[in-house]
């Protein structure tokens, strides 16, 4: 399906869309704060994806998720660097309804809009590096290859944001 | 206070769930794809074509055999090109 959608085929890259467009918007989310600019990034990582195709090609060895992966980070930095600041105020709004019982609801939205505010507060590169490891299961290597750093360097960000989170979220211990 | 362990932390951060995607997404997609300019006309290489072609053509008159020996500051690249090709 890859190979097809890298030949040119566009039902085959709307195939790889609908794969990929769950995790790639979630990260994107993660890094943004904001649906709507998670959108936008993940679309325009997209659009680079099957615009720059031929230039994938060219990677010996290189795997597509991570390089989709790449491309929605550096479309996710273009868009904060246009607007400056993530917009915390946002936080909590774009949350799914987690079920029917509201008390348990509303302490779930809370309990997320904590977590997510310590998040935003790191820098950008340790806030990609745990959103990597924590909600996608990526190794340092393949963080390493998405930032485009060492894997030492991602160790480094992501031992960085792990002491930073544990330090904040200590009173949510279970 | 003490801070979490890894897994705690791990455990902890399993509480925020991102939203799930809009639908409709691979349309923006094929929108963005489409209204993109084609890549030749990215990075100014149509300029940067015409500004060859002009200097080509300046340097084709200059080494033209029938070009006047001392030419008036008011040639342009028409009477120039129109002299190298026998013209007036």
């Amino acid at each position: 399906m890859i190979a097809r959608a890298l030949a040119g085929d566009r039902e085959a890259f709307a195939r790889v869309v609908e794969h990929y467009q769950r995790p790639l918007y979630q990260f994107a989310y993660r890094l943004l704060g904001d649906a709507s600019l998670a959108q936008d990034a993940t679309q325009e990582a997209f659009a680079r994806a099957w615009i720059k195709r031929a230039s994938f090609r060219f990677r010996p060895g290189a795997n597509y998720s991570t390089w989709l992966y790449r491309l929605a980070r550096n479309s996710a930095l273009d868009l904060l660097r246009k607007r400056r600041e993530v917009p915390l105020e946002g936080i909590g709004r774009d949350r799914p309804d987690p079920g029917a019982d509201a008390a348990a609801a509303a302490q779930l939205a809370e309990l997320g809009a904590r977590i997510e505010a310590a998040i935003a507060a790191l820098p950008e590169e340790q806030r990609a590096a745990i959103a990597l490891a924590e909600y996608e299961n990526r190794s340092a290597r393949e963080i390493a290859a998405i930032l485009g750093c060492s894997t030492r360097a991602a160790e480094s960000h992501l031992y960085r944001a792990r002491q930073a989170l544990r330090a904040e979220l200590a009173d949510l211990r279970a | 206070m003490k801070p979490l362990s890894d897994n705690e932390l791990s455990a902890v951060l399993a509480a925020w769930r991102a939203p799930e995607p809009p639908t409709g997404l691979l349309e923006g997609v094929w929108a963005r794809v489409d209204a993109r300019p084609p890549a030749w006309y990215e990075g100014g290489w149509a300029f940067r074509f015409a500004v060859l072609c002009v200097g080509l053509l300046w340097l084709v008159a200059l080494a033209a055999p029938n070009r006047a020996v001392a030419p008036h500051a008011s040639d342009s690249l028409v009477v120039a090109l129109a002299r190298a090709g026998g013209g007036p």
